[in-house]
């Protein structure tokens, strides 16, 4: 078929003005994402001299709540854990540490959990520590595993590691990866 | 394509399209002026779309404005220095292209019967529009922003009594220009100025469909037998033209902001300090070197409202039937001397206010006043030499070109 | 295109371009003062070397900081500094913007970001020291974060 020189004309005046198009779009999209100040706040450092045993702090990491956890040593914990594919996920990567970082979302629908140091009655044995979430009744061990409730996967663990007095969180140290159950 | 024919089935928009656009026929020698139009109404969009993504992160509260556009807006939010950039340069751009439209249609009397209402409708554009800059100026809350639209706002009160007092003080919403200034400001930036103004632009439009389009030559166009097409002709010519004003608006986006983000802006408003040079933006310098050049501030506000109204009187003042200054050689010459009155004045308004500055003001605003003045008496002696050659047709009112108006 | 035509358009478009140069580019009727910048000024001030800006922020918070803050970057005047909620304030309520200011990387505590804190809080929680400033020098001394804004290309 003999294309016209209108016909091409239309084409490239079509191409240019797709590529215009998405010329302007761009940045107008790029603006609405996030800026350089929330992408980058990838490294918190996190002072724990003050910390007491059974204290938890929340700060924040890469827009999640996190919090700061100083368990007592030794720590003896025997509540139930969930029978699935990621009991004692959590435990099994923190267990040993006293101090650490989980993060404080909720992986049912993302709310905040509350720390219950002396137990709470919803659980059975009722005086063991846990979180339990506020919401919709999820409950998770010291360490971040679901025990019970609607929440699906246990809490996240951020990379993290301990120099002296200061927890880094969000640099690989005694946690190299990224635990992520809410991506 | 499927989803083209599920549209057109439903809407018959290519029907709308073709009788429309491409049956509807223009003169074939509308001149390159005629897209200051369409550039303006692309101004127009560039400026809301902008202004939309500016919305989102400004604070309109003294505290927090500042902060909100030079440091949220400028370095935090991804791009929004090219949105602001746009915003700052495209309200001089928009203004520009609105004067150079009004001085088109002014050269090719476009004003004229039956064209009286699209010209009032266009003041009315014109007026808003200076307004919309008006109160988008302060926004920024800037040294140059707070004390420019204070000089502004007091200016009103140069009518003496409680009228002038009164004005100012609902325009500030105080004594002093602040928080509830900026809140009002805003609301009629954002909202209540654009959407009146998006009104009066679509009957604008409308009326310039209905009355026809001007002919640069001033004669009457038969659509029958001479005419083209707006789609292709009109549509791809003026859209290549808009393709350039794009190129030079976004040459001055990325390369050449002084102007337009001035480096007195860059200090928060300090209600206590005025910075050294203060005046309106070069769209009101004109009108603000009137109002200097007169020493009694009454009789200044008076006479440059009074160049407003004449130039909403325009198609009362210039009653002539003949049209087009390329026909009418006493009109083309005192449109030369409008021009230059206009520019003259606005370059005035940009030096300072010394007694021989206001001298020349005073002259510039005589020959303003000289080309009002002069327009209905060109239009007597236009209407005797066409009424002595036997050429006016006085039932239509207009110049009858069949017997012969060889001009 | 008769000769009348083409004087025309000539004449026109050389008004209208030369209007709009002369009032948004270069005002000949003006006489704005030029403060010329000696070419090593020029080099310092556009400079990416972090000596160079290490050096700059030594000589800030040597000089100037004591009076002076620099809101966009977290430097604050000596006494507000030493007020004792500063630290808590500092906490709360400073949000971090990322730098492409040229002190940034230098501010020790939050790696790569200065720490802002917005005017209303800032004004609320140090009122009286500002109000001590301002009746030492007749005003509060100036921030001067939004001069290196006006500067930069």
């Amino acid at each position: 078929m003999e294309a016209s020189r209108r016909d091409f004309m239309q084409y490239v005046v079509g191409a240019f003005g797709a590529v215009a198009a998405v010329g302007a779009a761009y940045p107008i999209l790029k603006s609405l994402g996030p800026s350089a100040a929330s992408a980058l706040q990838s490294k918190v450092d996190y002072d724990v001299s003050q910390l007491k045993p059974m204290d938890v702090r929340v700060t924040s990491w890469k827009g999640f709540p996190v919090f700061v956890m100083m368990l007592p040593t030794p720590f003896n914990w025997n509540g139930p854990v969930k029978n699935n594919k990621y009991k004692n996920h959590n435990r099994d990567i923190l267990g040993n540490h006293n101090v650490y970082a989980i993060i404080a979302k909720c992986t049912h629908l993302g709310c905040i959990p509350l720390w219950k140091p002396d137990g709470d009655s919803a659980m059975n044995p009722s005086n063991i520590p846990v979180f339990h979430c506020p919401c919709h009744g999820s409950i998770y061990t010291p360490w971040g595993d679901n025990i019970s409730g609607p929440a699906p996967l246990p809490l996240g663990v951020p990379p993290q590691a301990l120099n002296g007095n200061t927890l880094e969180i969000g640099t690989p140290g005694f946690v190299k990866k990224f635990w992520n159950p809410y991506a | 394509m499927g989803l083209a024919k599920f549209i057109e089935e439903r809407t018959h928009l290519s029907e709308i399209f073709q009788s429309q656009m491409v049956d509807y026929k223009v003169p074939k020698n509308l001149t390159f002026p005629y897209a200051f139009g369409i550039l303006a109404i692309i101004a127009f969009t560039v400026q809301i779309v902008s202004g939309m993504i500016l919305l989102m992160y400004y604070k309109p509260y003294d505290t927090l404005a500042f902060d909100s556009a030079a440091l949220f807006i400028w370095k935090v939010i991804p791009y929004g220095w090219l949105f602001r950039s746009i915003h700052a340069a495209g309200a001089n751009f928009f203004l520009a292209v609105i004067y150079l439209h009004m001085f088109t249609g002014i050269y090719y009397n476009a004003y004229k019967k039956p064209r009286e209402l699209v010209w009032v409708m266009g003041f009315i554009i014109y007026f808003l529009l200076l307004l919309t800059a008006l109160t988008g100026y302060v926004l920024p809350w800037g040294q140059l922003s707070y004390w420019a639209t204070e000089v502004t706002v007091e200016i009103p009160g140069a009518i003496p009594g409680v009228i002038g007092e009164t004005i100012s003080l609902l325009m500030r919403g105080g004594y002093t220009l602040g928080n509830l200034a900026l809140g009002r400001f805003f609301a009629l930036h954002v909202l209540i100025l654009p959407l009146i103004l998006l009104g009066v632009v679509s009957i604008h439009l409308f009326l310039v469909r209905a009355a026809g389009i001007s002919n640069p030559d001033g004669k009457p166009f038969d659509k029958k037998k001479e005419g083209v097409p707006f789609h292709p002709y009109v549509t791809l010519k003026e859209g290549a033209i808009a393709m350039f004003y794009l190129a030079l608006f976004f040459f001055f986006v990325f390369f050449y902001m002084k102007e337009f983000l001035p480096a007195t802006n860059w200090e928060p408003a300090n209600p206590l300090q005025t910075p050294a040079e203060i005046a309106p933006e070069w769209y009101l310098k004109g009108y603000y070197a009137i109002f200097r050049s007169i020493p009694n501030k009454f009789i200044g506000f008076v006479t440059f409202n009074l160049v407003l109204a004449l130039l909403l009187l325009l198609p009362w003042l210039d009653f002539s039937p003949i049209r087009s200054a390329r026909r009418r050689p006493l009109f083309f010459i005192m449109y030369i001397v409008f021009m230059f009155a206009g520019a003259g004045l606005t370059i005035i308004g940009t030096l300072q206010a010394t007694p021989e500055v206001a001298k020349v003001g005073l002259f510039f605003t005589a020959l303003l006043f000289l080309f009002f003045i002069s327009l209905p008496i060109i239009s007597f002696i236009e209407l005797g030499y066409a009424k002595a050659k036997g050429e006016v047709d006085y039932a239509k009112g207009e110049v009858d070109y069949a017997k012969g108006g060889k001009q | 295109m008769s000769l009348g035509n083409i004087l025309k358009t000539i004449f026109f478009t050389v008004f209208v371009v030369g209007f709009f140069f002369i009032i948004w580019v270069k005002n000949p009727f003006v006489q704005e003062q030029e403060y010329p910048l000696p070419a090593k000024y020029r080099a310092m001030i556009y400079s990416d070397n972090p000596q160079i800006i290490a050096a700059g922020r030594q000589i800030l918070t040597q000089q100037c900081a004591a009076c002076h803050s620099l809101r966009y970057d977290g430097v604050y005047p000596l006494s507000v500094k030493s007020d004792p909620n500063y630290p808590m304030i500092i906490k709360q309520f400073a949000k971090p913007i990322p730098s492409d200011s040229l002190l940034a990387p230098f501010h020790t505590k939050t790696k790569g970001f200065a720490m802002y804190l917005p005017q209303d809080v800032y004004d609320a929680a140090f009122a009286s020291e500002l109000h001590t400033l301002k009746t030492q020098f007749g005003k509060v001394p100036p921030d001067l974060s939004t001069m290196y804004l006006v500067k930069r290309p």
